[in-house]
């Protein structure tokens, strides 16, 4: 644990500390409780959705602005084969089977095409790949209150007086999972070492024979079934409007930079922690209007915290 | 809405159309049956739709109703020529929409208007330009509170006030938490008037507002528990209402608190997709007429809309009210002579003195009136979620508030009282 | 340089020949409808110049672009209902307030780049998004927000632009105004500034630019035109909605600017016109919302796969090769070096005391230390041994864990990189940073914007120095139009410009051919004579060291091997036997 680690995690614990204290100051502790597992359980959403895109992200150099579209798309496929009577279990199946088969046939496609663009010019295309998909999906399905239900949604716990339904524990048993899964995963197999290459060195990693197209199918793969199980979470414990699950890519880039774009830890993390603050900011009646800033901020300020030591680079691209 | 509960409004209406009457023919302005030839006269209407919602049924069913009188005679012998826009729920396109019809195409009135920002963004425009617009579905307080502007639906002032005065009334609310969204001109106007009522009848309000696109609904909900209240007042559109209910399901917080709605959950898909766990625990308020009380005009409307609209088109409380806003328009017009229906000013004045039109969709009698503000349709029914679908517990009442006051005096003046 | 201030290019004419044209014609063609889309238009395409120029010319990404809009639409609405202030008065200064706040926001994010700095303005439009959200826009209630329901808003336009039409062309010649602000800015010295920071951070600093300061006045600039469009659009509809300066709408900006062609006047018209014109169009054909949002993103997405210059460049450059001339190389023979009236200077003495540079475990210095008296010095080496390091050192990029480096008593450890420039200090890269968005002649001027020198004393600097090189005759060409030998030419007249003091060359000759390897020699050599400069050379040509440096330091491993005079040291067996080779014994 170096110096660094250990300063970044006093500094955090302080920070999270300090804001409870405050927001909670001359509240009753079980509605503190009640407002505190409610973030967590927003967080959780935010750190899911955050660890999809990260996870692509560290294969392919791609930001993924259709991550959420794709998962819409698979939800509202979901719903439809609720509607005709579809086994459920075949309904959430088809979800996940959409979003990958959405995310795949970008990642095999069209990304290569744009392989030695900037990431910037990456992350732009997909953004048009997103409007195409939530355009299409919007189309077929006219606006419509609608909503999706799991059987986990009738079982729940209690935690500090808040009940929290087994989906609940659901997406944050899964982001764990992930976190520990993907990184045994990069780091103990034969892909997951060349993905980490790839990653790092997208030429180079060709020149020393890499097979670029197999393993960056693997990871649009990966990424799409991640998109499509956050989906169909996010039409559960959200709503299942198209454009808002769409758009929650954009909290979810906040969760990625809390990790760096790197470490699925500090994602996840960093996605509850979001969570916890802007649900706690209500107990505030100054700042309970611009809550939804607080992925935002928080997203800034952690960025900001770890490029205050930013040193030029050599030697090639400056 | 679906295939399948359309089908049930339409075998349930024909079931009802049955009883010892023939499917006629719908009735449309002059009635002629003959097709009108003369000069059109312009007609504008502005909806929106695009993500995060469709309110374009009322001008389609607006248009339907147009079509209808265009076969039968028309206004006099001329046909409406009646153009569409869409504001894309984007300010700018409404303002460009406003700008289209008002100057470009030269409309004399615009009829059927429904979109949840067209209203603020064009309030002026409609003032400067000397135009009336007869709207259908509204959501903001420039509906109801600008000269130009007159709305056959409620909006969410009266609506949430309904549905608060029957919990107060009915169901023992004592303390009303108002959850809306935080949009000045839509959530805090409309609770206000909520919660005065509350206060005036010795109880208490407060409000938890919510940011429309923020994906916790959970932290409004909590506010609004952690407030003290006994009674939970759902001021928000369909959607987000249904994803606090479901936030509320997932607390199991059914049984501890009265559950209220203004109008906007009164849609046939609401009952399946709150599931069984709500039945009987959600009361709505409804702005029109329910389907349930199936009278000459709504059954008119729907023949309209049959022979004349699109089988996509819906058939749900915003398309009755862009019927509504058409069919007085018509009535009004056809008192005119012929000729004055391309002067602008002369068609606005027609509308403002509109009196005392009545129709089984609505309670009161629709006014239109020389009053900087318009809200003739501030009475209502009160419905409950029963067994998929609404169930009427209270007809026809008045809302109870001193924000009317101005509104019944107009109403007096005019006789309507 | 005033001539060139104010030449028009073929480009420009046709920008400015475009303006006119949409200034005096297009107001007459068009009814309400098509007015208003054309002043949102304009509106747009002086904000989209904003996110275009800082991309194109300094390679940064900003994605709050429409959000500083809200904020210059904010403040124009704010002063519209506070003051009976003139409308231009609020204009400028609802330019100048979210200038300030575009600042603001920009002094953090200084230190990012790329993907980081793109994402952090996205937090920003996001968190800008919420704020409009939550606090509306002023209608002319009272309080700090000014919002109050109920109220009719009023909104004053300029006297002289009162009707739609007239508004129209008010909006056009503002924009226009706002383009030629961001084209004068360009050549003058923060554009070449941005041009060398776009190419390397490390060679801006050490051709003098103050690269935070320049990267601010990018963001001010940038502010400042989005305070104005947003301004513009406030008098244009009267009221705003938060609904308009959605982040998602920045990105989207952002990503037309690119579609059209960053680079070009008319690749950011047609980001406008895709971005307000194409919508409209779809809209007024009654295209389904959702089909609008597929056609869009279908070509969004097209246009980035096929068209890296954006759309304005794949049409300006087919036009651009037809008629490209290009020059004849140089021919390195008929380089002479003149030797000026400069008597030969007494030389510096350049103190190296135990540098010693650590990089987590690995000590890439360890107590180099030589004291340099020769005019020109040489550092050689084998791969890794720290040369860079060391010269890096020197530039300031480097702080070493102890020691310092002293020039006639001077510890340059005083002076921040950017100022060791000032100082006298130049220094060529291996991989030499010409900007290929200037000129030789502007590439020159850059090391020399910030002395202390009048404009006719800076050119007649430049046309010295480009004269030593024997480059004069190409002091107008692109630097994308160069080869290497003439990248390199251009490079030493970088460093020998002005009163330079020490000049470090990094493996100067790499990639030259032998006779340009010795057109490059003599250069050197006549460097002291000519300007007083104290030359260090880092090279691997042997022979080229031992030609040209009077001295030279062996580095080995980070550890010094030898120092000395250049014969002695290159004959040393320990030299020899790390760096050179012993020869094979035959036995």
């Amino acid at each position: 644990m170096t110096r660094e680690t250990i300063l970044n995690i006093a500094l955090y614990v302080g920070a999270m500390t300090l804001i409870i204290l405050l927001l909670g100051w001359g509240k009753p502790s079980k509605v503190l409780g009640l407002f505190f597992v409610s973030g967590l359980a927003v967080g959780s959403l935010y750190a899911l959705g955050g660890i999809g895109l990260v996870v692509l992200y560290r294969a392919t150099g791609v930001l993924n602005f259709a991550n959420g579209a794709a998962g819409a798309a698979g939800a509202m496929t979901a719903w439809q084969l609720g509607q005709w009577a579809v086994w459920p279990p075949i309904a959430w199946l088809s979800c996940i089977l959409v979003a990958l088969f959405i995310s795949l046939a970008y990642g095999r496609f069209i990304a290569p095409l744009l392989a030695w663009r900037e990431p910037v010019v990456k992350a732009v295309a997909t953004l048009g790949f997103a409007l195409i998909i939530l355009g299409l999906v919007s189309f077929i399905w006219i606006d419509d209150p609608r909503s999706l239900t799991l059987p986990t949604d009738k079982i729940g716990v209690r935690i500090l007086g808040l009940r929290v339904t087994v989906t609940r524990l659901i997406v944050i048993v899964t982001s764990i999972a992930l976190v520990i899964g993907i990184w045994a995963y990069l780091k103990y197999t034969a892909v997951g070492l060349q993905m980490r290459s790839l990653a790092n060195d997208r030429d180079l990693s060709a020149l020393i024979g890499i097979p670029i197209l197999r393993v960056e199918t693997i990871a649009w793969a990966l990424s799409g079934v991640i998109a499509g199980f956050t989906g169909l979470m996010f039409g559960d414990l959200i709503r299942l409007e198209p454009t808002v699950i769409t758009f929650m890519v954009i909290p979810s880039i906040a969760a990625a930079i809390c990790g760096r774009l790197e470490h699925l830890l500090l994602v996840l993390i960093g996605g509850l922690s979001m969570g916890v603050i802007e649900s706690l900011l209500t107990l505030s009646p100054l700042l309970k209007g611009v809550r939804p800033v607080a992925p935002f901020a928080t997203a800034a300020l952690v960025l900001l915290w770890y490029q205050r030591s930013n040193r030029l680079t050599f030697g090639g691209g400056d | 809405m679906t295939k399948l509960n359309k089908l049930a409004i339409i075998a349930g209406f024909s079931v009802a159309g049955l009883a010892g009457q023939v499917m006629a023919d719908p009735i449309c302005g002059m009635n002629t049956g003959e097709a009108a030839t003369g000069t059109p006269v312009i007609v504008g209407g502005i909806h929106g739709n695009a993500a995060p919602g469709d309110f374009s049924a009322s001008t389609d069913a607006a248009k339907a109703y147009f079509d209808c009188v265009n076969a039968n005679g028309g206004i006099n012998g001329r046909p409406i020529d009646y153009r569409i826009e869409n504001d894309q729920w984007n300010p700018e396109a409404a303002a460009q929409a406003a700008a289209k019809l008002v100057d470009d195409a030269g409309a004399v009135a615009l009829v059927g208007n429904g979109s949840f920002m067209e209203m603020a963004v064009n309030a002026q425009t409609y003032v400067d330009k000397g135009i009336m617009s007869m709207a259908s579905a509204c959501a903001i307080s420039e509906c109801h509170e600008t000269p130009n502007i007159v709305s056959t639906n409620q909006g969410p002032l009266p609506s949430n006030l309904g549905a608060t005065q029957y919990a107060q009334e009915e169901l023992g609310a004592t303390n009303v938490a108002c959850i809306a969204l935080n949009i000045p001109n839509n959530g805090p106007w409309s609770c206000k008037e909520s919660i005065g009522l509350m206060e005036a009848r010795g109880g208490s309000g407060s409000m938890a507002l919510l940011n429309p696109g923020a994906p916790d609904v959970n932290s409004a909900l909590l506010e609004a528990i952690a407030s003290g209240a006994d009674t939970i007042l759902l001021n928000l559109p369909a959607g987000l209402a249904i994803a606090v209910l479901k936030a509320a399901e997932e607390q199991d917080l059914r049984d501890a608190y009265t559950w209220i709605a203004p109008t906007p959950l009164y849609d046939l898909s609401v009952p399946a997709a709150l599931g069984d766990y709500w039945d009987g625990k959600v009361y709505v308020n409804a702005e029109l007429a329910p389907f349930s009380v199936n009278g000459p005009d709504a059954q008119n409307f729907l023949k309209v809309m049959d022979t004349h609209a699109n089988p996509d088109d819906p058939r749900d409380t915003f398309a009755q009210s862009g019927y509504l806003s058409a069919t007085y328009f018509v009535k009004r017009m056809l008192e005119m002579d012929p000729v004055d229906l391309d002067d602008r000013a002369k068609v606005t004045d027609a509308i403002r003195s509109i009196s005392g039109y009545t129709s089984d969709l609505m309670c009161g009698p629709y006014y239109v009136g020389d009053a900087d503000f318009h809200m003739p349709n501030h009475a209502g029914w009160m419905t409950k979620i029963v067994d998929g679908g609404f169930e009427i517990v209270r007809d026809c009442y008045e809302f109870d508030s001193a924000y009317f006051e101005p509104h019944i005096a107009i109403e007096k003046e005019l006789g309507l009282r | 340089m005033n001539a060139q201030l104010f030449h028009v290019t073929r480009s420009g004419a046709t920008g400015l020949l475009f303006a006119t044209f949409a200034f005096f014609i297009v107001p007459l063609m068009v009814g309400s409808f098509w007015t208003s889309v054309f002043t949102s238009t304009a509106c747009f395409a002086l904000a989209a110049a904003g996110v275009a120029f800082m991309y194109a010319r300094l390679g940064m990404v900003s994605l709050t672009q429409v959000g500083l809009m809200g904020v210059g639409g904010w403040i124009m609405l704010r002063l519209n209902y506070a003051y009976g202030l003139p409308f231009e008065i609020n204009l400028v200064l609802a330019g100048l307030i979210t200038m300030i706040l575009g600042m603001i926001l920009a002094l953090p994010a200084l230190r990012l780049r790329g993907l980081y700095l793109a994402l952090v303005t996205l937090m920003a439009a996001g968190g800008l998004e919420i704020i409009f959200a939550t606090f509306q826009f002023p209608n002319g209630g009272g309080g700090f927000w000014g919002v109050e329901t109920g109220r009719t808003p009023f909104m004053e336009r300029p006297l002289i632009a009162i009707s739609d039409t007239a508004y129209l062309r008010y909006t056009i010649f503002v924009a226009t105004l706002g383009f030629l602000l961001i084209e004068l800015a360009r050549r003058l010295t923060p554009g070449r500034g941005w041009a060398m920071i776009r190419r390397s951070e490390a060679a801006a600093m050490s051709a003098g630019i103050n690269v935070t300061l320049y990267k601010t006045i990018a963001y001010a600039l940038a502010g400042l035109i989005g305070g104005l469009a947003g301004g513009l659009l406030a008098g244009s509809l009267g009221l705003l909605d938060s609904g308009t300066f959605k982040a998602s709408e920045s990105i989207l900006l952002f990503a037309l600017a690119v579609v059209g062609g960053a680079r070009y006047w008319l690749g950011v018209v047609i980001a406008a016109a895709l971005f307000r014109i194409v919508p409209a169009l779809l809209n007024n054909w009654g295209v389904d919302a959702d089909l609008s949002f597929i056609i869009f993103g279908a070509g969004l997405l097209h246009a980035v796969i096929t068209a890296p210059n954006g759309i304005a460049g794949q049409v300006l450059d087919g036009i651009a090769k037809r008629g490209a001339q290009k020059m004849p190389p140089l021919d390195p023979s008929l380089i002479t070096p003149q030797s000026s009236a400069h008597k030969s200077k007494a030389t510096l003495s350049i103190e190296v005391k135990d540098i010693t540079v650590q990089f987590g475990g690995v000590r890439a210095l360890d107590k180099i230390s030589a004291k340099m008296t020769q005019p020109i010095s040489g550092v050689i080496g084998p791969n890794g041994a720290g040369k860079t390091t060391l010269m890096n050192v020197f530039s300031g990029f480097i702080t070493p864990k102890s020691g310092n480096i002293t020039v006639d008593g001077f510890d340059l450890a005083t002076l921040s990189p950017h100022q060791r420039s000032k100082w006298g200090l130049r220094r060529s890269f291996q991989k030499e940073e010409i900007s290929e968005d200037l000129t030789v002649a502007e590439n020159v001027r850059v090391q020399i914007d910030t002395a202390e020198l009048g404009n006719a004393e800076k050119a007649e600097a430049v046309d010295r120095a480009l004269a030593y090189v024997g480059m004069t005759n190409k002091s107008d060409v692109s630097g994308a139009d160069l080869n290497t030998f003439e990248r390199r030419l251009t490079d030493i007249a970088k460093c020998i410009v002005g009163a330079p003091k020490l000049i470090i060359f990094d493996e100067p000759a790499g990639g030259l051919s032998v006779q340009e390897t010795q057109a490059l020699g003599d250069l050197i050599l006549g460097i002291h004579d000519h300007t007083g400069a104290h030359v260090l050379l880092i090279d691997h040509d042997v022979d080229l060291i031992a030609r040209i440096c009077t001295e030279t330091l062996v580095i080995d491993f980070g550890v010094p091997i030898a120092f000395g005079k250049s014969r002695d040291v290159l004959s040393d067996p320990k030299v020899k036997a790390s760096y050179l080779g012993t020869e094979e014994e035959t036995s």
